[in-house]
């Protein structure tokens, strides 16, 4: 498909979405005593009872559970790349290349606390850039780095090779976020342009928040340089120019505070609760709520299984935060504070 | 000519004197060793029982292989390092030499290799150190325009500098936000990763510049303290650093040279000396060994036997025995005069025939020759292809002597046809123009194959009968029902392409019908021959089905194999006629240089490609027509040990 016709996939992407769960899961699930039985639920009465088929009613572990989770939802992704070729192809390749990411900072955290590398992701197994076994065979930082030779990670990791200290890890991973978004964006220019402006915009809001976080968290908590917070900023953000973020970037809390209130992203402020506990799950309930009316007005366009992607993402999210609580013996009404979809009751 | 007989030899001998029992075998060249260990476990070990060898006998029980002594291999690898750095190339073992004592080679190698290590180490340390200085320079790309001084730099008070790479977009990141950062930046070079910045910034805020620099992947290039002053004079500085040490590296080299003529000649004689012990060690392993005694088995042709006892007469008290039948197949020894001898290549490229089959060697030269000579007869390009061999089997004996006499045949072959580098007109025919009389070539091709086919039956049924193969050599289809038939089939063929018949047609098909009823029944014939029962294996029907159908293929492959050698008249004309079309271009160009040119191409490619295609057409007719018929070549060949 050279991206004209995008009715076959979009029809895919439609019952694949109707896969997800419902309201009714949640709340059967929420309900339910321990987590073993929470798991049992999602092997017998939904969708992720395939992969979680070979996990052993023995070993029932949360992060085992989240791995295969994930592999659920790029082999869903791998089933909507197979409708697309060339530059679209790549383009969702790109996309899923977060998880891969993801991977490498796990690998990068193992190997700076010198553990053993985990086995736990290369679940990015068709279109993996890196070979993982080589790689979890390793004994230090540089060795890793080098097995990454030829890979787009090579060169932003390259300079860190014989560096120490705890500080390398938060530096690498930084490029690596950075390297994603930049991927991404460079990738998309080569769509045509209804689909490069669609998406520049979901991806330029998403930027916009992280951003924001970024700042707050950096000004509240990390006591980072102002000139160090503007470094690291991810560019094509949509509502701010670089001024204002600069200014954003030398301002206490309060100014900050108020320059987002007079954005359109004034929710994340403008409210009674705990405002750092819940801000990325404000961030994510605002993008959830964005893709699903996406997915509603259904475009003949790229957004459609975009917004699919984003969905099962937050849902697989939810899923784990639901296991996590039930762990933590957090009841109902507490739980749904902690969900991205909006369930009744929570704000 | 032929194969030679292999006979078994073993040997019993006192366990002190093995190494120079072997080492006397492997210069002698004539015994191809096999594993004693599995020779005795087969009782092949044959010794006469007397009072004398009682005590061998014994000793046969807690036998053992011999374990391999791997501290030569330590030592041959210093000699390695001492060959590298006297520059020595490989060189070939050479025999003779004094014997010398391990323990001699290994002190004298040792005192060697200390001096030798003593200044290698040190060139190796002085190339690291210029690998450095080399590094640097290239990272360290400033213009000498840069007219700072270093010291200056260095010297700053409240200030610190630093110098690296950034890339653009993190240059643009920092410029953009330039007036909340503390720090000048200058350009002040490029290298092949990037632009060259210098930063300076106040000593009060060092922390915090090197997190924002941290921020931007600055990667800082580090000047060594002892690299004063401006660029200019770090550059001189760096360039009177190399050459001191290229001059250290000199003085070092000049010292190793010394050492080397010092040590050489003997060091030489240490390594051949090591060579050989280690080559021995090797053949140790198929020894083996009990608490006083070695055993040791190989294969000799029978007729070195006398020449092997005599060279190890000179030891006393060893047990030789030479055994003709053992239950392990032998190996081949190939006997054949200087001139068959370079055929035996495009033998051993098919297999090498078994100890107990006739040696094809001769025939296959005589044949190949023939066949050769007649599809690329020419006088001219012939006596190339003869050069071009005497000039390969400088390098390579074999092949330039295979060549050499491929070469001749088609100068032969060019005077019966009267062609001189593909030109006709220059000296007659002594037997026929082949493109003015294309069917007699043909026919003459076929007959020439008939001939070859008939010669091969023969040689198949002699084969079969050395083995004693009542069932292949009376009935098979190689054999001598085969043959009755193929020639049957020739003579009813035959008669009807003349018109007049050569046996009676009726009597030619009972013969043929009989020699097919011999082919489809040879293993019941067989077993009631020789006398066994019952007259079928396991599977009869399966038998029949399978005898009938290779009688079809019998029948196929007859006709096909003899239609076959057409291709050696067509190949004689084809060589004629991809002349000719030379000869016609040559003609087009019109000027006689021209034409010269043109023909001097036609030669080259007809004897490149056309010669090569020939080459590979007259062997396929041996493998495929030829040998299929008469030659199984399952054999192993001779190879004896030796010290190269």
């Amino acid at each position: 498909m050279n991206g004209q016709n995008f009715s076959a996939v979009n029809t895919k992407t439609r019952v694949l979405k109707s896969r997800l769960l419902s309201n009714r899961d949640y709340i059967n699930l929420m309900q339910l005593d321990n987590v073993n039985e929470q798991i049992d639920y999602l092997k017998n009465n939904t969708v992720y009872g395939k992969v979680l088929e070979d996990v052993d009613e023995l070993d029932y572990d949360i992060q085992r559970i989240e791995i295969n989770l994930k592999r659920y939802l790029i082999i869903q992704m791998e089933k909507i790349i197979r409708y697309f070729t060339g530059e679209y192809k790549e383009f969702y390749k790109t996309l899923l290349l977060r998880y891969e990411i993801e991977d490498l900072k796990l690998y990068l955290r193992a190997i700076e606390r010198k553990e053993e590398i985990p086995n736990v992701a290369c679940f990015f197994l068709n279109h993996s850039t890196f070979n993982c076994n080589k790689l979890q065979n390793v004994g230090n930082l540089g060795e890793f780095i080098d097995g990454l030779k030829g890979t787009i990670y090579y060169d932003i990791l390259a300079p860190y090779k014989d560096e120490e200290g705890p500080k390398t890890i938060f530096y690498m991973e930084m490029n690596l976020d950075r390297l994603y978004f930049n991927q991404l964006k460079a990738k998309c220019k080569k769509l045509r342009k209804a689909d490069r402006e669609a998406f520049e915009y979901t991806l330029g809001e998403n930027i916009d928040l992280l951003n924001i976080e970024w700042i707050y968290r950096g000004i509240k908590f990390y006591n980072l340089l102002p000139e160090e917070l503007i470094n690291y900023l991810l560019p094509h953000g949509l509502e701010f120019n670089y001024k204002d973020l600069k200014k954003m970037c030398y301002s206490d809390i309060d100014t900050l505070k108020e320059i987002v209130l007079k954005s359109k992203y004034s929710f994340l402020f403008d409210t009674k609760k705990d405002v750092e506990l819940f801000m990325e799950r404000r961030i994510e309930r605002y993008l959830y709520f964005k893709f699903k009316s996406l997915f509603k007005k259904g475009h003949l366009n790229i957004l459609i299984t975009i917004a699919y992607f984003h969905l099962l993402e937050f849902e697989i999210r939810d899923i784990i935060s639901m296991l996590e609580a039930k762990r933590y013996g957090f009841t109902l009404e507490d739980t749904i504070n902690y969900l991205v979809k909006k369930i009744e009751g929570s704000d | 000519m032929a194969v030679e007989k292999m006979v078994m030899m073993n040997i019993i001998g006192d366990i002190s004197r093995v190494d120079d029992i072997l080492k006397d075998i492997a210069l002698s060249g004539k015994v191809d060793l096999v594993s004693a260990m599995k020779e005795i476990e087969e009782n092949n070990f044959a010794i006469n029982i007397n009072h004398e060898n009682l005590e061998r006998l014994v000793d046969l029980n807690d036998i053992k292989t011999f374990n391999k002594d791997n501290s030569y291999k330590q030592l041959i690898q210093k000699a390695e390092e001492i060959k590298r750095a006297f520059n020595i190339e490989t060189h070939e073992p050479s025999l003779g030499g004094p014997s010398l004592d391990k323990d001699h080679i290994r002190a004298r190698i040792d005192e060697i290799y200390e001096q030798v290590e003593n200044y290698s180490e040190k060139i190796k340390q002085v190339e690291k150190r210029l690998e450095e200085i080399d590094k640097f320079e290239r990272s360290f790309t400033i213009p000498e325009s840069f007219s700072i001084s270093t010291d200056d730099l260095r010297n700053l008070n409240y200030f610190e500098h630093k110098f690296g790479l950034l890339s653009k977009e993190d240059r643009i990141r920092l410029k953009k936000n330039y007036e909340n950062i503390l720090a000048a930046i200058l350009h002040v070079g490029t290298n092949k990763d990037g632009e060259i910045y210098l930063i300076i910034y106040p000593l009060l805020v060092k922390e915090e510049i090197k997190r924002i620099l941290r921020s931007v992947n600055f990667k800082e290039i580090v000047i060594p303290e002892t690299y004063r002053g401006t660029i200019t004079e770090i550059k001189d500085q760096l360039e009177n650093e190399k050459q001191g040490l290229i001059k250290e590296i000199e003085g070092y080299n000049k010292s190793l040279e010394e050492l080397k003529k010092k040590y050489k000649d003997e060091f030489l004689i240490l390594l051949n000396q090591l060579s050989i012990k280690e080559k021995i060690e090797e053949y140790k392993s198929n020894l083996a060994r009990s608490n006083k005694f070695f055993y040791l088995s190989g294969w000799i042709s029978e007729s070195d036997k006398n020449e092997i006892k005599n060279i190890l007469n000179r030891y006393d008290k060893l047990l030789i025995t030479i055994n003709d039948e053992t239950s392990i197949k032998p190996p081949t020894k190939l006997k054949n005069n200087w001139f068959f001898r370079p055929f035996e290549v495009l033998l051993k490229m098919y297999g090498v025939p078994a100890h107990d089959e006739l040696d094809p060697t001769p025939f296959l030269s005589i044949s190949y020759m023939l066949l050769f000579g007649a599809m690329f007869g020419d006088l001219g390009q012939g006596f190339i292809i003869l050069l071009g061999g005497l000039l390969l089997s400088r390098k390579n004996k074999l092949f330039g002597g295979l060549l050499e006499r491929l070469g001749f045949s088609s100068m032969i072959f060019g005077v019966l046809y009267g062609e001189v580098f593909g030109i006709e007109e220059l000296i007659p025919a002594l037997v026929i123009k082949p493109f003015e009389e294309i069917n007699t070539v043909l026919v003459a091709a076929i007959v020439v194959g008939v001939v070859l086919i008939l010669i091969s039956y023969i040689l198949g049924i002699i084969n079969c009968f050395k083995r004693k193969d009542i069932e292949e050599g009376l009935f098979g289809k190689e054999g001598l029902a085969g043959l009755i038939f193929y020639i049957c089939l020739l003579a009813i063929v035959g008669g009807t392409l003349i018109g007049k018949p050569i046996i009676p047609t009726g009597l030619g098909i009972a013969i043929i019908l009989i020699c097919i009823a011999g082919m489809v029944l040879k293993e019941p014939l067989t077993n009631l021959i020789t006398g066994k029962r019952p007259l079928h294996g396991e599977d009869v029907s399966g038998y029949y089905v399978q005898s009938i159908f290779s009688l079809i293929e019998v029948i196929l492959s007859m006709l096909s194999g003899t239609i076959s050698f057409i291709r050696v008249g067509a190949f004689t004309l084809t060589h004629v006629g991809l002349f000719i079309a030379f000869k016609t271009i040559g003609e087009m160009i019109g000027t006689s240089t021209g034409n010269v040119i043109v023909l001097i191409i036609g030669n080259i490619v007809v004897i490149g490609l056309e010669g090569l295609i020939v080459f590979i057409q007259g062997l396929r007719l041996q493998y495929y027509e030829l040998f299929s018929r008469y030659y199984k070549g399952d054999g192993k060949e001779f190879n004896p040990i030796s010290i190269k």
